[in-house]
């Protein structure tokens, strides 16, 4: 074969490469995989959500100029043009933090969200200081026999005493986790700790690579936001940031599935597997029923599928309403809501993120 | 909202599986044995956690002792024993196809055993002279039974004197 063959066939090569843009190849399971499963073994209570913001920040495409906000919520912004539309996952996870050091060197805990602490008892416990994490274990009740109901939950860092403890690095305010990992299921589901909002931050993070912004018709925000699981307090800052300018906000948050053998069916069933959900109700905020029928036909007309249907508890979105902004808070299924396996189905993973991807593209 | 255990009517495991079907795809059936996931977690001054971490680590002790040293009188069984928390089964054979024994040590994850609180034999016969050697925890039968490595390996080495014909 002559130079010249070689160097005509390999130029074809890059022409036929060139054709297939990345910005049109479809998402994966094993991408969306590839960008949550770091995600999710990252740690970030409340308040101390650098290190998943770091790992936020790793994952952008190239083009993106990322900023931190005084809050420590994470933006990302591109197109230009009215409507501004803003996307909003948080940062966050349940956990807790150091309130006080005992006589005996065990800690004392407040929790940082809502869960059932008893989900912690008898586990391995990490502490997280300005020095490294400090390995310990959250304490069992007294008697696994004969108590029923947990008690008091602490954090044991095999010290005995006050001063040993401290000498550790520990001080109040440090946030205490358990290890985590993210486990691969049967099929294409997956398991681990604070899918919680991880899940909305690599649906973020895959729409965003397949836009293109010098093609966007309007101006979109991308916030990965903090605080959320103690109060949204991380979008109420970003809210307050923006006023009355975006003509919509999207939370991208959970949404229980109800579908474990245990839920009754009856109320909020999104099972896995079947596409992201449209939040439309829930305790903080009831999405205009013309946005919610207005996506729902531009996704079945884009062949994606998306549940909607309504929940307890609260969203990020909801912190714009007080400025006139309409939400339409997006989630995709979770089983076992803020417990250590937490489950969800990775296809709605990818559609969640095809789903941002059309929103930021057509609507 | 309680916050009560759940109970094993309660307990489903979930595989990630949306049919039976799909479950018996992935090998799983009735008996299929089922543990939680653990990793050692090592805290605190050489401590270590983990379910069942002191009856490991006395299982530890005892391989570590025992391939350090040698019998000068006599012969010594070395053996690791099944079902010790359900029937004794593995105890009971190895002293019935093996003894009876002059004497014997047994290792178990206890706090420290006085001769008050000495177990009965599990079989008189054949396992009639013992001792129990037991290595101490905290929060025995949790998730986190803790042990403490350097007990741990003061047990090795009462194993490796004893082995060698020591007291």
């Amino acid at each position: 074969m002559s130079r010249l063959r070689v160097c005509l066939m390999v130029a074809m090569l890059l022409i036929g490469s060139a054709i297939r843009l990345p910005a049109q190849r479809p998402i994966t399971v094993d991408e969306a995989q590839g960008v949550l499963a770091p995600l999710v073994e990252a740690y970030g209570v409340s308040r101390m959500e650098r290190p998943v913001r770091q790992l936020v920040q790793q994952y952008l495409p190239g083009w993106a100029r990322a900023e931190t906000d005084t809050a420590g919520n994470l933006w990302v912004r591109a197109g230009r043009g009215d409507p501004l539309v803003v996307f909003v996952a948080h940062l966050d996870e349940i956990g807790f933090r150091v309130t006080g050091i005992r006589d005996d060197g065990q800690l004392l805990l407040e929790a940082a969200g809502g869960f059932f602490t008893s989900l912690y008892e008898a586990e391995p416990a990490l502490v997280h200081t300005g020095g490294g994490i400090v390995p310990g274990v959250f304490t069992p009740r007294d008697s696994m026999i004969t108590r029923r109901s947990p008690g008091e939950i602490r954090v044991d860092v095999g010290t005995s005493s006050r001063a040993a403890t401290e000498a550790l690095g520990i001080v109040t305010g440090a946030t205490v986790t358990m290890p985590k990992q993210y486990v691969r299921l049967a099929g294409t589901r997956a398991t681990g700790r604070s899918f919680d909002d991880r899940v909305g931050c690599a649906a973020l993070l895959l729409a965003l690579s397949r836009i293109d912004p010098a093609k966007l018709r309007h101006a979109v925000a991308f916030v990965w936001s903090v605080r959320e699981e103690i109060g949204l307090e991380g979008a109420g800052v970003a809210a307050d940031a923006l006023g009355p300018s975006p003509g919509r906000v999207h939370a991208i948050d959970t949404f229980v599935s109800s579908d474990a053998p245990l839920d009754p069916k009856a109320y909020a069933l999104a099972p896995l597997g079947q596409g992201p959900v449209i939040r439309a109700l829930d305790n903080s905020y009831a999405s205009p029923p013309v946005l919610v029928d207005s996506l729902r036909a531009m996704a079945k007309a884009a062949r994606l599928p998306l549940q909607y249907g309504t929940t307890s508890g609260g969203n990020d979105g909801s912190q714009f309403a007080a400025w006139g902004v309409p939400n339409v808070a997006l989630g995709w299924p979770l089983r076992y809501s803020h417990s250590p396996v937490e489950t969800i189905d990775l296809r709605d993973v990818v559609h969640l993120a095809e789903v941002v991807r059309l929103i930021v593209e057509r609507w | 909202m309680s916050d009560a255990p759940f109970t094993f009517d309660e307990a489903f495991v979930d595989v990630g599986a949306g049919s039976a079907a799909h479950v018996a795809g992935l090998g799983i059936e009735v008996l299929s044995v089922v543990t939680r996931a653990k990793a050692p977690h090592r805290y605190g001054d050489s401590l270590l956690a983990a379910p069942v971490a002191g009856r490991r680590a006395a299982c530890a002790a005892l391989l570590r002792a025992s391939q350090q040293a040698r019998p000068q009188r006599g012969s010594v069984v070395i053996a690791f024993v099944v079902e010790q928390g359900f029937t004794r089964r593995g105890l009971l054979t190895v002293a019935r196809s093996l003894g009876p024994f002059s004497e014997a040590v047994l290792l178990d994850a206890t706090s420290a055993t006085t001769p008050d609180s000495r177990p009965p034999s599990p079989d008189p016969t054949y396992l009639a002279n013992f001792e129990v050697w037991g290595l101490p925890v905290r929060y025995a039968g949790t998730p986190v039974e803790t042990v403490a490595l350097a007990a741990a390996a003061r047990m090795e080495r009462g194993l490796v004197v004893r082995i060698g014909g020591g007291e």
